[in-house]
């Protein structure tokens, strides 16, 4: 599971849950995917995230002294920062961790980097 | 698999209904709503809810622009309950805060009450279905990758950089990262296999489900759903799924579903439920190559759709394949090709004229690009036209949608009934009638399981497909053996076994029609029932079939029984009895070699007789006249029982013969495992054939006296009784002698067979020069009975085979008789020999020579001897041959053919001497007979003992013609007669070496020398001598023997005699201390000959309380005295040539130890019998670690000692007994350690016993038994009697009873160490059979289906518009048999 990923998955589907969001993430496990920059993605999709959730995911992959806590007004302008940016959504690959509702406790297992997941009938 | 499906799903129903509460209020619960009612309550907020959609839903419908009608086409439970609050709702259309709150109060009480029940019920059955078709099938079934669909291509490339796009239902990928790497694409799947695919081809994927997707509203560009919508089994669900997918759309986002169609141009749906079914992976290759073909290439809902149609071809293709290996295959199913294919062109037509009015223009050019793509693949889609039937059946019984339009069950079952008969019908004009009446049996009752497995849940798809294969593959079986059954019935019969040759047709048939049903029962596994249902009616027809075969029915009835006997042959018990049978024929094959061994010793030893008898001549004409007249009664009462036999055996061969034939074709690969336990027989069935005509050299001299022919005839009398159940249980083996003769069918050789028979008849002298041809003829007919004997040891046939057997059996040996000629080439011998009836050519031979047997002269007599003397030389080539040809392993025959050969040479010498002596010196020969004994009892006895000596001769005399009478006492007179081959022994070592007068120790018989004049008559009055001694020894031993058969031979009673003998041994030796004699030497003679009297005296007594036996000890004692003087004279001559044979001397220095040790007992004081024993066991310790390797080599020689063995070991030692009898004291003690090794043998001997005992459960077992204790009592009655001689000059007891004992007990190791082998190869073969049996079956992979809802036309635009009020259709059309929207996300407003 890419960082990317993670800053639009939700707990929302769970019986009793308003919000969901962001999930607790835990990394155990992770490797580096090299993957070709692109100023004008990354620009546009920027706002289509949730900077809050992006700096939480930095936190975990231990970048913070890259991101900003805060998120920039002038962004477009600091291509170093779009290339952290990138660097922190698109090239690190969650292979083994787990994602946790932050209402419920809910646990959501990360095997082989792919999230799952799937619920139960009865929490629904 | 499918019941275990059907369980599983049944356990998943129950559990998901407790639970199905949650799906129901997901569907009216939005979170987006939440977020405008944060300050009511639980139910309160339920309620308002619901009120807020309705007004929503009903604001989007008027935004829309539709009519005010708001019942949809299709409606749900849960929807009157909505409309209800929306009426309500419609009703205050002012749209004021207090009528919703109005609305409010009035709907809580009835909404649990309708809405909880039937939602919870469908959504629970609903989700156990997907689980169940849906989920389980995707994740164990694999797809091949099906191409990018250009329309999708091209809408995903359009997209602007930097979207983000969610594939709901991803598959294994290919829309994450192929189209457009400027947008970033997330995947959802539900099955984890197909996620991983996914993942390592580099795609971002979400393992979740539609229903409960983990993202945030309001969140991506677009959204994708091919074939994912459809695999929902309820409208409820399908509408769920499209909410969350306009829920996680944003507003100006397009998203693209895509669904089955219900009208396909190659495929037609009764239902819009159904189950399509998919086909195992090995049928890939065949998808592969439909892939660019396929008309069907969206991605369904976890997985690819157009796979689907690509699997349910590729089984279409499985099953042409199968078929057009073979020719009726092939020609059936053009056949149903061809009639579906104008079935199909019917109703394609019908449906394209229905799709083609109703649809717009953009679908009218996408029908034409279909069009043009599927008039190639035409054929292949005929295939997919079986599975027609198939879905509206499985669907029927299984699918509970409340939405679809079901079929009732009845017309399905009678839809597939009705494709049974068309597969069937072309089958029955291309077979013959035999093969339509079979199919005419099974059809209906395939047909009938059909409805029973249908009734008991199965499906059908099921069962049509393997009721396809049972009818296609039966022409192939039925084909086969009718081509088998006309090459039998080709080939032209002889007349005379124009009777076997039917049977073999019929058993051939049996025998082919089990092969082939073997490999059908295991081609399915509803073939085998549907085999064994129809067993039991044809099994009765089959059973007429077998029967009918002996009594010539007609042909056509034969193939007819064969055809029927198909379905009788797949039960496994019948198998299970045949490997029975097997195991008992191989036993009786090694009773039968156990037998002919047994009858190999027994030869050798008449052989012998024959030449004893011949030397002695009879004396006086009285007894030659009364003992004529008695053999000629026995010989009529033997003719007899002949006559009786043979039509026994009469109707046994030729059914052996159908037997064989059919073994031959059936166990090729038994044939060459039996080959090698063959190896066992043949070499004893070379010797025993071998031995025949040497035995029937004696013949002829039988009749040369009155005296000698007696004698001869109880010998061949007794032999022919032991021979008799010996033939019984070797049975098997003539016969199949006698077929080897049938099978090779060389006419030749009987014509030259018989013209042997026709010279040995004309004249009886000349049948001995004629013996080596027969040999020749009996090793080539071993040869072949070594290649039909495996045939017979792994007969497969049934036990009513097995009855036509025994009669084939006797056929073949009526058609044969003179078969047995060859080995018995002897005429007068005939008659008590054969079991064969005699014939017409030979009975006057038979005649003519027992008439001319009397009045032979003397003359005659040494001409016959003359004769014999060359055929002699080539018997000993033959041995020599038999040597050679034998293996390595059978080491045990090999010991027994060397003392064979060492015999011949003997036999030679005698005869020469013979020849010299002129007629006059035979009666001076027989004047010295009479003179010897009268002085020995002058000297040493008074006038009372010699008047008493007379009688005694008489009485044994007649006891003998007595017991010769009587059945039972017939064994024990060949027992005496083998006694008599000492006496040759003795013959032959005193001939060649004649006493010289000048020996000192030859006291005795001095007085004899002073009556003869010339030294070489001195020379043959030794011979007579010792020819008188051994004649007159077998009468007494006559009362020994049948007191010492009573005993058995037990080991305690033996022991506890031997203990008596040694006490009064001291007894002896105190009593006769007082009277020696002033010489020596001869006071020692004289302390033997009392000691040997007294002994039998003893034994006597306690066996027979008869006062003539006593006379009889006394009548010894002058003989004991002859025998020893003689003894020792001839050793001083010999001693000094055996220094160079050191292994004859180490095998006698056991019996020279003997002596000694007890020499030394005799000269010591008198001491008690335990004393004694304490002493001499202390000795033999000490001496046991002094000579621990000697004793290893003795007992290495013991092994192989053999009953023959020590009659040459014994004569040589009594030539030695004065050279060793200087030998130092301490080498004594080495006799005590033997006697302590024997004792350790004897005990080993005891457990094969027991083994033996064991395996004694048949009667042809307990027979051979017997016939093998005689031989035991035979060869040990003759070395109990060669020892009792020899205890005059050695005074041995206790060691050699010891010995005397371990004799018997060494023949029943042999015989359970062969009865092993052959036992182990059957076990072997009857494993491999097993395995054969527990081949796996093909074809019985189970079907996988999955659950489709196919849309109608409109159908999906009517969901989206009445229950997703954000989407708005942009376009909807039809693409390769799946309907298509475009729908995008707009903003609602509440006014």
């Amino acid at each position: 599971m890419k960082l990317s990923t993670y800053n639009f998955l939700t707990s929302v589907a769970i019986k009793g849950v308003k919000v969901g969001f962001p999930l607790k993430l835990t990394i155990n496990k992770k490797e580096v995917v090299e993957s070709e920059f692109n100023p004008t993605f990354v620009e546009r999709i920027l706002p289509k995230l949730d900077w809050s959730a992006v700096y939480g995911a930095a936190q975990v992959a231990e970048l913070t002294e890259d991101i900003p806590a805060v998120q920039p007004e002038n962004i477009v302008e600091n291509e170093l920062l779009l290339q952290k940016l990138h660097h922190l959504l698109f090239e690190i690959d969650v292979l083994e961790g787990q994602l946790e509702c932050p209402e419920t406790g809910r646990v959501f297992p990360i095997s082989d980097g792919i999230p799952n997941m799937l619920l139960n009938e009865d929490e629904v | 698999m499918l019941s275990a499906e059907l369980a599983s799903s049944t356990a998943l129903l129950n559990a998901s209904y407790q639970r199905s509460n949650g799906p129901a209020k997901d569907e009216v619960c939005p979170s987006t709503i939440y977020d405008k009612c944060n300050t009511t309550t639980g139910a309160a907020a339920a309620t308002m809810t619901k009120q807020l959609t309705t007004a929503t839903a009903t604001n989007a419908a008027s935004s829309i622009g539709q009519p005010g009608d708001l019942a949809p086409t299709v409606i749900s439970p849960t929807a009157p309950s909505t409309l209800t609050t929306g009426g309500a709702g419609g009703a205050g259309a002012g749209g004021t805060i207090s009528p919703v709150s109005e609305a409010t109060k009035t709907a809580p009480p009835p909404q649990p009450v309708e809405e909880k029940p039937s939602s919870s019920d469908a959504s629970g059955r609903s989700a156990a279905l997907e689980r169940a078709y849906v989920h389980d099938v995707y994740e164990h079934c694999e797809e091949p990758t099906g191409p990018v669909r250009p329309r999708m291509a091209h809408f995903l490339s359009g997209l602007d950089p930097g979207s983000v796009v969610c594939d709901v239902g991803c598959g294994s990928g290919r829309y994450l990262t192929q189209c457009n790497p400027a947008i970033c694409t997330i995947g959802v799947e539900r099955c984890y296999r197909l996620s991983k695919v996914a993942h390592e081809k580099g795609g971002e994927v979400a393992l979740c489900d539609n229903l409960e997707l983990p993202f945030r509203d309001d969140s991506f560009d677009a959204v994708l759903s091919l074939a994912v919508v459809h695999h929902f089994a309820t409208t409820e669900r399908r509408v769920q799924a499209l909410r969350e997918l306009a829920r996680i759309l944003r507003i100006g986002g397009r998203v693209v579903i895509t669904v089955w169609a219900l009208e396909q141009r190659h495929r037609r749906f009764e239902s819009q439920d159904v189950l399509i079914p998919w086909q195992p992976p090995k049928n890939r290759n065949y998808s592969y190559s439909d892939e660019e073909d396929d008309d069907n290439f969206q991605p369904p809902y976890h997985a690819y759709t157009e796979d689907s149609t690509n699997s349910s071809r590729s089984a279409g293709d499985g099953d042409s394949s199968s078929l057009s290996s073979s020719s009726p295959g092939e020609s059936c199913y053009s056949f149903v090709r061809r009639a579906i294919q104008k079935l199909a062109r019917g109703r394609r037509h019908a449906w394209f004229m229905d799709s083609w009015s109703s649809k717009d223009t953009k679908n009218d050019s996408s029908l034409d690009y279909e069009d043009a793509k599927d008039l190639p693949i035409e054929l292949r889609r005929l295939e997919d036209f079986e599975d027609f039937p198939d879905p509206p059946l499985s669907a029927g019984l299984k699918s509970r949608s409340l939405g679809s339009i079901l079929q009732p069950p009845p017309r399905q079952i009678v839809r597939s009934r009705s494709s049974v008969p068309s597969l069937g019908g072309p089958l029955i004009p291309g077979e013959s009638k035999a093969s339509a009446a079979a199919l005419l049996l099974n059809n209906p009752e395939s047909q009938q399981l059909q409805l029973q497995l249908q009734l008991n849940g199965r499906h059908s798809p099921t069962t049509t497909a393997s009721a396809g294969n049972t009818l296609s593959r039966r022409p192939k079986l039925i084909k086969q053996k009718q081509s088998l059954c006309d090459d039998d019935a080709a080939t032209p019969p002889a007349p005379e076994s124009f009777q076997v040759v039917s049977s073999l047709n019929g058993s051939n048939g049996v025998v082919s029609s089990s092969l082939y049903t073997k490999s059908g029962c295991y081609a399915g596994n509803f073939h085998q029932h549907a085999s064994a249902t129809a067993t039991p009616p044809s099994g009765d027809s089959g059973e007429g079939g077998v029967t009918g075969g002996p009594t010539g029915g007609p042909t056509f009835l034969r193939k007819q029984s064969s055809l029927n006997e198909d379905l009788m042959a797949c039960n496994r018990l019948r198998e299970k009895e045949r490997v029975r049978k097997r195991i008992q024929k191989q036993t009786s094959l090694n009773e039968a070699f156990l037998c002919r061994s047994a009858l190999f010793s027994k030869r050798l030893q008449v052989i012998r007789e024959g030449f004893t008898t011949k030397i002695k001549s009879s004396t006086g004409s009285l007894e030659r006249v009364t003992k004529t007249g008695i053999s000629k009664l026995i010989q009529n009462i033997k003719s007899g029982p002949q006559a009786q036999t043979n039509p026994a055996q009469h109707p046994v061969q030729l059914d052996k013969n159908a037997t064989l034939n059919n073994n031959n074709k059936q166990g090729v690969a038994a044939t060459a495992h039996q080959h090698h336990h063959h190896h066992h027989h043949h070499p004893v069935h070379h010797l025993s054939h071998l031995i025949l005509p040497a035995s029937s050299t004696s013949a002829p001299v039988t009749y040369c006296s009155s005296v000698e022919c007696t004698m001869s005839n109880l010998c061949h009398c007794s032999q022919y009784q032991q021979e008799c159940p010996a033939c019984a249980d070797g049975g098997q083996g003539d016969k199949a002698r006698r077929h080897s003769r049938e099978s090779g069918s060389d006419s030749s050789k009987d014509s030259s067979l018989q013209s042997d028979t026709s010279i040995e008849s004309e004249d009886s002298f000349a049948s001995v020069i004629f013996i080596p041809k027969p040999e020749q003829h009996q090793q080539q007919l071993n040869y072949q009975q070594q290649h039909q004997n495996s045939n017979s040891s792994s007969s497969n046939s049934s036990s009513s085979n097995g009855q036509r057997a025994q009669g084939a059996a006797g056929r073949d040996q009526g058609v044969n008789p003179g078969s047995r000629l060859p080995p018995t080439h002897s005429v007068p011998t005939s008659p008590l020999i054969m079991p064969c009836p005699p014939t017409p050519a030979h009975s006057p031979a038979a005649i003519q020579g027992t008439v001319t047997s009397p009045p032979q002269s003397t003359s005659a007599v040494s001409a016959a001897m003359a004769i014999l003397t060359p055929p002699s030389k080539p018997a000993r080539f033959s041995f020599d041959e038999a040597h050679i040809k034998l293996q390595k392993e059978q080491h045990v025959d090999l010991q027994k053919e060397l003392p064979k050969e060492k015999k011949e040479p003997l036999k030679v010498l005698p005869k020469e001497p013979l020849k010299e002596s002129p007629p006059v010196r035979r009666i001076t020969r027989q004047a010295i007979r009479d003179l010897p004994p009268i002085p020995k009892f002058r000297k040493q006895q008074s006038l009372q003992l010699q008047r008493q000596s007379f009688p005694i001769v008489r009485r044994a005399s007649g006891s003998g013609v007595s017991t010769s009478a009587s059945t039972t006492s017939l064994a024990t007179k060949l027992l005496s007669l083998e006694l008599f081959n000492p006496a040759t022994d003795d013959l032959d070592s005193d001939s060649s070496e004649p006493s010289s007068p000048d020996s000192i120790d030859s006291v005795i018989s001095a007085p004899r020398s002073a009556k003869v004049p010339s030294g070489s008559e001195e020379g043959e009055a030794a011979s007579a001598n010792s020819n008188s001694a051994s004649q007159d020894e077998g009468e007494p031993s006559l009362a020994q023997l049948i007191s010492l058969q009573q005993e058995q031979y037990h080991k305690g009673e033996l022991q506890i005699n031997s203990s008596r003998s040694h006490a009064e041994d001291d007894i002896i030796l105190n009593a006769d201390s007082a009277p020696l004699l002033p010489e020596k030497r001869e006071a020692v003679q004289k302390q033997d000959c009392a000691e040997f009297a007294e002994q039998l005296s003893a034994q006597l007594q306690r066996e027979l309380d008869d006062k003539t036996n006593r006379t009889e000890c006394r009548y010894l004692d002058g003989i004991g005295m002859g025998d020893l003087s003689e003894i020792l004279g001839g050793g001083k001559k010999r001693s000094n040539g055996d220094l160079s044979a050191f292994r004859d001397e180490l095998r006698e220095r056991r019996l020279m130890l003997a002596n000694l040790s007890t020499q030394p007992s005799l000269q010591q004081s008198p001491v008690s019998s335990s004393t004694s024993s304490l002493s001499s066991q202390t000795r033999s310790f000490t001496i046991q670690e002094e000579d621990g390797e000697e004793e290893e080599e003795e007992e290495n020689e013991s092994s192989y000692s053999l009953g023959v063995y020590e009659h040459c070991k014994i004569s040589k030692f009594n030539y030695k007994r004065n050279r060793h009898y200087q030998l130092n004291p301490e080498t004594a003690y080495l006799l005590q350690d033997d006697g302590d090794s024997d004792v350790r043998e004897d005990e080993d001997d005891v457990i094969p016993e027991e083994e033996e005992q064991e395996e004694q459960d048949e009667d042809a077992e307990a027979e051979a038994l017997e016939a093998r204790g005689g031989d035991q009592l035979g060869e040990g009655m003759s070395d109990y009697g060669q020892r009792r001689r020899n205890m005059a000059a050695l005074k041995v007891q206790p060691p050699t009873t010891q010995q005397q004992q371990q004799q018997p007990q060494k023949e029943p190791n042999q015989a359970p160490n062969l009865q092993q082998r052959p036992s182990n190869d059957s076990l072997e073969h009857s494993n491999s059979s097993t395995n054969s049996l527990d081949s796996p079956s093909q074809g019985g992979a189970s079907t996988h289906h999955r659950y489709y809802h196919v849309f109608r036309e409109g159908e999906l635009d009517a969901l989206i518009n009445h229950h997703v009020a954000s989407l708005h259709i942009v376009s909807s059309y039809y693409e390769r048999a799946s309907w298509c929207v475009v729908a995008e996300k707009v903003q609602v407003w509440t006014i």
